[in-house]
């Protein structure tokens, strides 16, 4: 009876301490603040998922070049666009040079996995 | 097996099954954020904006309040079907940056339009690492120029 006492003991202790790290691996950096959907000026994620760096400095890029916040073609431009497939998803990345190094501005470019590709 | 090892290993089984249900039930479910983001009397643009674990939606739907036929009058409900190009979409998925306290634009599919009375735009996504993750929806009926507005779902966890 001990025994059991014991062994249930130590498999509950162990459980807390398994549901301990996986609260503090979900909870850590929990939002503080909500998202602004007027912000001039945004971050954006880098290939790593944290905000993008290029040439070693934390980029923002204005909402309009990320496509803005109100539709940017009017019926007529938009008319037939319906009709094609819908476009994959596109990420942001630093933009390189013919030399290879980054030029400081920022490109779209699709998803990696994304099947529309 | 011992009897001792045996107890031990069903018990830390049950932990983990609790772990793995309460893990699979967090990222199992959806967030909705919906409602008409425009009014005029007249023309309403319904908007639904979904985040479901990875995949990202934004729903249009062009509403108005004049009923067909004798149909009571009733406040955004009937369809209100537009030409092509006039709806257009546009979700945007974004992760909260803990390396710089905001929000950050993880990937979208641009502007998408159509036509009729609702327009779906919605996708498939893998994400940008694990991290707390909401949608944000815009949604716009052209009426003379366009009108409509932006939702963003509530925001969790995703892997």
């Amino acid at each position: 009876m001990k025994k059991r006492l014991v062994t249930l003991g130590a498999a509950g202790l162990a459980a807390a301490a398994l549901g301990v790290a996986y609260a503090s691996t979900v909870g850590s950096d929990r939002p503080t603040r909500l998202l602004d959907p007027d912000a001039e000026l945004v971050y954006v994620a880098g290939p790593d998922g944290e905000a993008l760096t290029c040439n070693g400095k934390l980029v923002k890029v204005k909402r309009s070049a990320l496509g803005g916040t109100t539709p940017p073609l009017t019926p007529e431009q938009a008319a037939g666009k319906s009709a094609r497939p819908q476009p994959g998803v596109k990420v942001i990345r630093c933009e390189k040079g013919p030399n290879g190094r980054e030029t400081g501005r920022v490109v779209f470019v699709p998803a990696e996995g994304d099947d529309a590709r | 097996m011992r009897p001792m090892l045996r107890h031990v290993a069903s018990v830390l089984a049950i932990a983990f099954a609790s772990l793995a249900g309460f893990a699979g039930g967090a990222a199992a479910h959806s967030l909705v954020s919906a409602g008409n983001v425009y009014d005029n009397g007249n023309q309403c643009v319904y908007n639904y904006t979904l985040q479901d674990h990875t995949y990202n939606s934004v729903i249009v739907r062009s509403l108005t309040n004049t009923p067909p036929y004798q149909f009571p009058l009733s406040n955004c409900t009937y369809r209100n079907s537009k030409p092509d190009g006039y709806l257009a979409g546009r979700w945007e998925s974004w992760k909260w940056g803990s390396n710089v306290g905001a929000w950050v634009l993880c990937g979208t599919q641009g502007w998408n339009y159509g036509g009729g009375y609702e327009l779906h735009v919605g996708r498939s996504t893998t994400g940008c690492g694990g991290g707390y993750y909401l949608v944000a929806g815009g949604a716009y009926v052209y009426n003379g120029g366009w009108v409509g507005g932006w939702l963003a779902t509530g925001y969790e966890w995703l892997w």
